[in-house]
């Protein structure tokens, strides 16, 4: 088969996978959205607000300006996880992107709300591919 | 001057080029709220990465353009890990001579609207999701968080969908550029090096002014 056959073929399969892709991170998505914040730390459910009246929020330096929410460190230990230090954190996305962190880089984050990017981590010392925003889920996972 | 400086010019022109859209271009476009990747190898990667193949119909050039774009990519301030998109447009470079290696450099496989969408097609969405996936491996490695696979699957989905966009902006782009070969473009050497040396030198100082201001 010449490539006149093989290059059109190609740009079909590669639409094809693009297009179910797309359908699928929107159904994901749409059936993951939270209507109230409502994020979820080691297995419980927090709305944001929330834990806006339970905390103080805290300003923290990024090299993207200066960010202010609520410690992680802080809800971490709220979530009833008594090592912190024992475990790695997995911050999962509605879509569903997600990241590993390190208590150590944890604990200098925090979790903040906005409308372009709903709930969403910063890390001052972390590259911004693991600032997950629309974030749902904070996983505690054993070292 | 001989063929191979000529080259050299011109892979520091249209690497440049390349640089400069990415940081410039593409972090105006982001700040837009558009999806600033998609958007970029739509629109300039792939139709600089053609035009220069067809003009100087070179394979390898386009390789050594991904290492002067990725080289000026790391006097971006608006990233937070600058080596990992600087190796992520190298791979971008290389992704596109695997792609082309089996077109001729006269571009007659491409005779037809049809065919020049369809590479358009692939070759867009193949180096749009390689580099974010290449990105998506190296950031957790250069961070020192580490790479975790099921991380990556996890986000496999989405990394698939980010590449529609730019693969069916391409599907105009291409022959849209592949339209000028009708053109005929030749330039003396006089003119030649003047302008492809000063158009570069131009990129870099807008390039490298943006991130002093940024950094100051």
């Amino acid at each position: 088969m010449g490539k006149e056959k093989f290059i059109p073929i190609f740009a079909m399969i590669v639409l094809i996978i693009g297009i179910i892709s797309t359908l699928y991170v929107s159904a994901i998505e749409k059936n993951n959205k939270s209507p109230d914040n409502i994020l979820l730390i080691n297995g419980k459910e927090y709305s944001f607000d929330e834990l806006c009246n339970d905390f103080q929020l805290i300003k923290i330096n990024t090299d993207d300006g200066e960010k202010t929410g609520l410690p992680l460190e802080k809800l971490i230990s709220y979530a009833g996880v008594n090592c912190p230090s024992c475990n790695e954190y997995n911050f999962v996305a509605s879509d569903p992107y997600q990241k590993t962190v390190s208590w150590k880089d944890v604990k200098n984050g925090i979790l903040t709300y906005s409308e372009e990017y709903n709930l969403r981590v910063y890390f001052p010392n972390l590259p911004h591919a693991i600032w997950v925003y629309n974030l749902i889920k904070i996983e505690v996972n054993k070292l | 001057m001989n063929d191979k400086t000529r080259l050299l010019a011109g892979i520091l022109l249209f690497g440049s080029l390349w640089g400069f859209s990415e940081v410039i271009i593409g972090s105006t476009i982001a700040d837009a709220g558009l999806p600033s990747g998609g958007l970029m190898t739509g629109l300039f990667v792939i139709p600089i990465l053609v035009l220069s193949r067809m003009l100087y119909r070179k394979p390898g050039m386009q390789l050594g353009m991904g290492f002067v774009a990725g080289a000026l990519r790391l006097f971006n301030p608006f990233v937070g890990c600058q080596i990992c998109s600087a190796i992520a447009i190298m791979a971008e470079g290389a992704l596109f001579e695997l792609i082309f290696y089996g077109i001729s450099s006269d571009f007659r496989e491409l005779k037809n609207l049809t065919m020049q969408s369809s590479i358009g097609i692939f070759a867009a969405y193949v180096i749009f999701v390689g580099g974010y996936i290449f990105t998506q491996i190296l950031t957790p490695i250069v961070a020192g968080t580490g790479f975790y696979l099921e991380n990556l699957l996890a986000t496999m989905p989405k990394m698939l969908a980010a590449g529609l966009i730019p693969a069916l902006i391409a599907s105009i782009t291409i022959p849209l550029v592949i339209s000028v070969k009708k053109l005929d473009i030749s330039i003396k050497n006089t003119i030649y090096y003047p302008t492809t040396i000063g158009i570069s030198i131009l990129c870099w100082v807008l390039v490298i002014s943006s991130w002093l201001m940024f950094t100051a």
